[in-house]
């Protein structure tokens, strides 16, 4: 068997196995309540990788997140919809502002996108938070339903809420595999190396780029309206710039050259370490400060990434050579155009 | 009968004149050239010809239809396909997967095709893919690139980059390819194959335009040779006849190149 | 409306608006010449602030001095970033934003480690008040906005009179040119650096006393500056001015008579404006290259 299909028939179904069994294995809510961010944040840095692959950095994702989880919340408590319909359209909503905004936002170059998304996701934030009497405002949105038992589960220990996170994240790194691997990830890839190239052989380039956003925001409607229904409680001040770029920072520590299991991996490691370390408030930021720099310089393929980049060193110091820079697939991202 | 043809076709850049009025028709199944010296306006025609800059003024019309002003996609996707100047490639993907991207205009392979393409919901899938890659096998086998399937453009040589990319004007299907300088930068032994390629090209039944400087080529290869000099058409014919004309040997003195 | 309170609101802008105008231009000329986008800015002001308890509060240095003191501390140790953490990654946008934002993460986090995550106070320098127009102003501000004109001048000086500013200039508008003339890319960006984050500590002294001073200082003024500079156009000084004016009064003035809404309305017309001048109000189009 080569190394390639056991991988696939080995290690893949011990990995789902893993994901199935880690509640089980961390039989702890403060444990479990960690393996649930880290596929809500999972979610999130995938859709920045998608928009990513077709060269858009965006910096406003979590606006989109936001989105879905007001909807979500507001469909339960004012319409009196059950989770079970408002998580889906919560997404579709958010899916359909990600289509408008992309049609709107895309044309722009890739300056001037960033700065867009950032104005986007702030206009979100600050609506939530001027507008109290519909959205809570500043104080909060509270007492948002928890889901209604399904399957005979009922809501009421951390269990159900962490296998409904994986199977969303699981849907959703099944559509990006699927479309990685056919002619849309190609498509994506391709636009974001070189769009006059691609515009020559017939890419309509909005429209790719477009269906991208579109396919991440509709999942970061879907896991904002799980955070919603989750927490029992929004505040726009989970829903910030700052959180957007966090979050995005799992996805590049993790390793952009590896569209799935690069931001899976890193928000894993990003929030687990801080926990790990025992570290306080104060000394987690000391450490994401340290790991962002490090990992740029070090392994600036991402922590993914660590395997070939071992291979690079060991090649170099067999030479007896400065060792070089390593494995960098940012490199080939051509933005701007 | 003309597939492409231009209608007092002006492109300005501010005051410059890159092209201006200028009348040009491509017939269907022959090779034309356009030759011209340095900063002529050639590139700047093929830049507006399709849809990579918007004319100053005039028409240009491919099969009958005005596509003035469409998108460089909806021009490719009704068979005018170019070819870039410099090596333009796909840096981060291996050379079959640039076939692939050029093969996809013409896919009609749905969202839901490929998200539900296990086997026992959806065939069309698979067997669009089998037919894609077949497509791109015989593709690269056709530019004497089978075998580096697999490998990252950037490492091929510069002479199978420059094949490469007229591999993926190719696999958008054209009906008119048009080709920026392809010989330029090749040795003789790749000119050579690459003129034969060109006559294969033909065959399949592909209407070929070229620019270029190499005038070896030019006139070995052309079925007809327009001339341009600062923008304006000053001469066109057989390349036997361009050969003689005065005013073409006029705008070429003090060039180094020698018409001949 | 209530126009007896516009004296004061003018004069609240005008302070506001100064402070952005230090804060973004320190932003801007580093993001006009080395092409990163710093996003540690706002936690070289925070050490500003810092300078200003330290020194200025708890050391018993002069007030003047401190500022200066302050430019001198925070620029060397932001050209110190420059040379070890932004050079080697410059031309990549990417990476350039993860270790900028990991700086951000660094230092906010080490600043709360050395001097305690609580909120400082920093006695005003000028205490006292003004009474005219029918207003009262507090002469600590007047003095601020004083300085910081001062500051500007000394920097539009610096810019547009000066080899160095020409130097400065040309890198930011054709490095490879300027490179071909002889400038030193690599120099300029460093200096650029010294400059941009010399002008973030000496704001942070300015309204250190004004505002309160504490470790998580930076994120609200990172965000504020980006905010400045995108409405007058990044890489633009002039635009900075502009923007940081614009942002102060606007926010004065809104906030006065119409009160939240007014950020949103903000942000809804940045959206706008970059869409139709992707440029700002002043700047050139942005492009990211690598």
């Amino acid at each position: 068997m080569s190394r390639r299909e056991l991988a696939k028939w080995v290690g893949l179904p011990l990995l789902a196995l893993l994901f199935l069994a880690a509640p089980f294995i961390f039989n702890d809510p403060y444990y479990q309540h960690l393996l649930i961010l880290i596929c809500t944040w999972s979610i999130l840095a995938l859709g920045f990788l998608l928009i990513l692959s077709v060269g858009q950095f965006t910096i406003g994702h979590a606006g989109f997140m936001a989105i879905g989880a007001y909807a979500s919340a507001l469909l339960t408590t004012k319409v009196g919809v059950s989770f079970w319909f408002a998580l889906p359209l919560a997404a579709v909503i958010a899916a359909i502002f990600g289509a408008v905004m992309g049609w709107v936002m895309l044309r722009a170059r890739m300056g001037a996108f960033l700065l867009l998304t950032l104005c986007f996701a702030e206009v979100v934030r600050l609506t939530i938070v001027y507008w109290p009497s519909l959205l809570g405002g500043r104080a909060g949105f509270p007492n948002i339903p928890r889901p209604d038992a399904i399957f005979g589960m009922a809501f009421d220990s951390k269990f159900p809420y962490y296998y409904l996170i994986l199977f969303l994240l699981a849907v959703m790194v099944f559509v990006i595999y699927r479309m990685d691997r056919s002619k849309f990830g190609l498509t994506f890839k391709s636009i974001a190396q070189n769009p006059p190239l691609a515009q020559s052989v017939g890419v309509h380039l909005m429209r790719y780029k477009i269906l991208a956003f579109t396919v991440a925001c509709f999942f970061a409607g879907a896991a904002g309206s799980f955070y919603a229904h989750y927490l029992t409680f929004l505040s726009p001040e989970y829903f910030t710039v700052w959180k957007s770029l966090i979050v995005q920072m799992y996805a590049i520590i993790g390793g952009i050259g590896f569209m799935i299991a690069g931001p899976i991996a890193g928000a894993a490691f990003l929030v687990v370490l801080p926990e790990l370390l025992r570290a306080t408030e104060t000394f987690s930021f000391i450490l994401y400060g340290a790991v962002f720099i490090l990992v740029i310089f070090f392994i600036p393929g991402g922590l993914l990434s660590l395997p070939q980049q071992v291979g690079v060193w060991r090649q170099a110091l067999r030479r007896r050579a400065k060792i070089p820079g390593g494995i960098r697939p940012w490199q080939y991202l051509r933005p701007g155009s | 009968m003309a597939i492409l043809e231009t209608r007092q076709l002006s492109k300005h850049f501010g005051g410059l004149a890159a092209v201006s009025e200028l009348d040009m028709e491509v017939r269907e199944g022959e090779i034309l050239s356009v030759i011209g010296p340095n900063g002529a306006g050639k590139t700047t025609l093929f830049n507006v010809v399709t849809g990579y800059m918007p004319p100053t003024a005039g028409k240009v019309f491919f099969g009958g239809e005005d596509i003035t002003g469409l998108s460089p996609n909806r021009i490719a996707e009704r068979g005018l396909v170019r070819t870039f100047q410099e090596t333009v490639l796909f840096a981060r993907f291996p050379v079959i997967a640039h076939i692939l991207t050029g093969l996809f205009m013409d896919s009609t392979t749905t969202l839901w095709e490929t998200l539900l393409n296990t086997p026992w919901w959806f065939q069309s899938f698979r067997r669009k893919r089998a037919e894609s890659l077949q497509k791109a096998a015989e593709i690269l086998e056709f530019l004497g690139l089978k075998g580096s399937e697999l490998m990252l453009a950037t490492n091929l040589p510069h002479g199978h980059q420059r094949l490469l990319g007229v591999g993926i004007a190719l696999a958008a299907n054209p009906k008119l390819l048009l080709m920026d300088e392809p010989v330029t930068g090749m040795n003789v032994e790749e000119a050579n194959f690459a003129m034969s390629l060109m006559r294969g090209i033909r065959e399949r039944g592909i209407t070929v335009v070229l620019v270029e400087h190499d005038m070896r080529t030019v006139m070995d290869i052309s079925d007809r040779i327009v001339v341009l000099n600062y923008g304006r058409k000053i001469a066109e014919g057989t390349p036997s006849e361009i050969r003689a004309n005065q005013e073409v040997i006029d705008a070429y003195l003090g060039v180094e190149e020698d018409v001949a | 409306m209530d126009v007896s309170l516009i004296p004061q609101v003018i004069a609240n802008g005008l302070m506001m608006g100064m402070s952005y105008v230090l804060i973004a231009s320190g932003l801007t000329i580093v993001l006009g010449i080395t092409r990163i986008i710093n996003f540690a800015h706002g936690e070289f002001y925070m050490l500003g602030a810092f300078c200003a308890y330290y020194f200025f509060q708890m050391a018993g240095v002069p007030y003047l001095v401190t500022i200066l003191l302050a430019i001198l501390a925070v620029g060397v140790l932001g050209m110190g970033v420059e040379r070890v953490l932004f050079r080697p990654i410059r031309e990549f946008f990417l990476p350039s934003v993860v270790v900028a934002l990991g700086l951000a993460f660094f230092l906010a986090g080490t600043a709360a480690w050395l001097f305690g995550p609580e909120e400082k106070v920093v006695t005003s320098p000028f205490p006292g008040v003004l009474n005219a127009l029918g207003a009262t102003f507090s002469v600590e501000r007047l003095v601020v906005i004083l300085i910081a004109i001062v500051i500007m001048g000394g920097l539009w000086y610096l810019i547009t009179r000066t080899k160095l500013g020409r130097a400065l200039r040309g890198v930011a508008q054709d490095r490879e040119a300027a490179s071909l003339q002889g400038i030193s890319v690599n120099g300029m960006c460093n200096i650029s650096m010294g400059i941009g984050c010399g002008l973030a500590g000496a704001a942070g002294v300015l309204l250190g006393p004004i505002f309160i001073v504490h470790p998580y200082l930076g994120a609200l003024a990172i965000f504020k500056a980006l905010i400045v500079i995108i409405l007058g156009g990044i890489g633009s000084m002039p635009g900075a001015v502009l923007g940081g004016l614009l942002l102060g009064f606007i926010e004065s003035f809104g906030l006065t008579y119409l009160g939240g809404v007014t950020d949103v309305l903000l942000f809804a017309f940045i959206f706008v404006l970059i869409l139709f001048r992707p440029g700002g109000l002043m700047g050139r189009v942005w492009v990211i290259r690598h």
